[in-house]
């Protein structure tokens, strides 16, 4: 007959299957700390290099490609601000995948792939519609709203933290929308602090 | 005790079933390299296993093509999800009754 102890790792290797199989952990918390110095940043960049002002630039009244053009100092920052923050996630992800000895690409990280593109492209679609048509104080509301609802989605996935960080950024978006003139500062809030202070969570509680 | 004892479905007895009834229960559906994936089994060996839990009806099979490779996935049936946390409820009673001799 089995012994109690047999039961008890039965048990234990129901609930660690179940956790394999479904979730995807191996976000680093330091890549989070990583995208928000890249965040921060980017930000002053925008602010003190290149004089971003979108309330004032919307006033000029462009729309269509001379809209687009305006923004192309803007548009190249956020691609190598995205490229930076995605690279490092997925290389720091590697590495701790590689530690706990499982796959990064297993279904759960395939699944919350998929999950993420439809929030995260219609976004994207959004931000350049919005950038044709001269809209330029929605820019940044829009990121920090179309972010959040991503990361929200994201939670049931990995770690429930990132529900509350979805909905801070929900949060600091509609501020955005209602003060465009201080978008910036809030854009910094949730893309730069917030992820830090969500990075440093995840590691002092899951991975020290 | 003899009650409880019987309410462990034998289905069950091998670490494996129980590694796919987990894996099965946690998701909607998994694909075959997935599974093997997970539990580190051979082909024939996990073959052998979901043939089993098949034959109980506790697994449904699904047979598709992606491009031109078929593609076999499984997903756990309600008499299973049943079988399961009742097998579940019944370890957890065994130590429970076992930590209060």
């Amino acid at each position: 007959m089995k012994q109690q102890t047999d039961y008890l790792s039965d048990l234990q290797a129901i609930r660690s299957m179940m956790q394999r199989s479904s979730k995807f952990v191996s976000l680093s918390g330091w890549s989070g700390v990583m995208a928000g110095v890249y965040g921060v940043v980017a930000a002053y960049i925008a602010v003190v290099q290149l004089d971003f002002d979108p309330v004032g630039m919307e006033s000029l009244g462009l729309n269509g490609l001379e809209a687009l053009s305006a923004l192309r100092e803007m548009m190249l920052l956020a691609a190598v601000l995205l490229v930076l923050s995605i690279g490092t996630a997925a290389w720091m992800a590697r590495r701790k995948a590689d530690k706990l000895g499982e796959a990064v690409w297993n279904t759960a990280s395939k699944r919350l792939l998929a999950d993420l593109a439809v929030p995260l492209l219609t976004g994207g679609m959004l931000l350049l519609a919005f950038g044709w048509l001269g809209h330029f104080s929605l820019l940044l509301p829009i990121s920090l709203l179309f972010y959040g609802i991503t990361l929200y989605q994201a939670g049931p996935v990995t770690y429930t933290a990132l529900r509350i960080l979805g909905l801070l950024n929900l949060a600091l978006g509609f501020l955005a929308l209602l003060w465009p003139q201080h978008a910036m500062f809030f854009w910094a809030a949730g893309f730069g602090v917030l992820h830090m202070v969500y990075g440093l969570f995840i590691h002092f509680r899951y991975e020290k | 005790m003899k009650q409880t004892l019987a309410q462990l479905h034998k289905a069950f007895d091998s670490r494996i079933r129980l590694g796919l009834m987990a894996a099965l229960a946690a998701n909607p559906q998994l694909d075959f390299n997935s599974l093997k994936e997970l539990l580190d089994l051979t082909d024939g060996n996990l073959a052998s296993h979901l043939k089993g839990l098949e034959k109980e009806g506790f697994v449904q099979v699904e047979k598709s093509f992606v491009g031109r490779k078929p593609n076999t996935s499984y997903a756990i049936t309600a008499t299973g999800r049943q079988a399961f946390s009742a097998h579940l409820q019944a370890l957890e009673q065994l130590i429970q009754t076992q930590k209060q001799p």
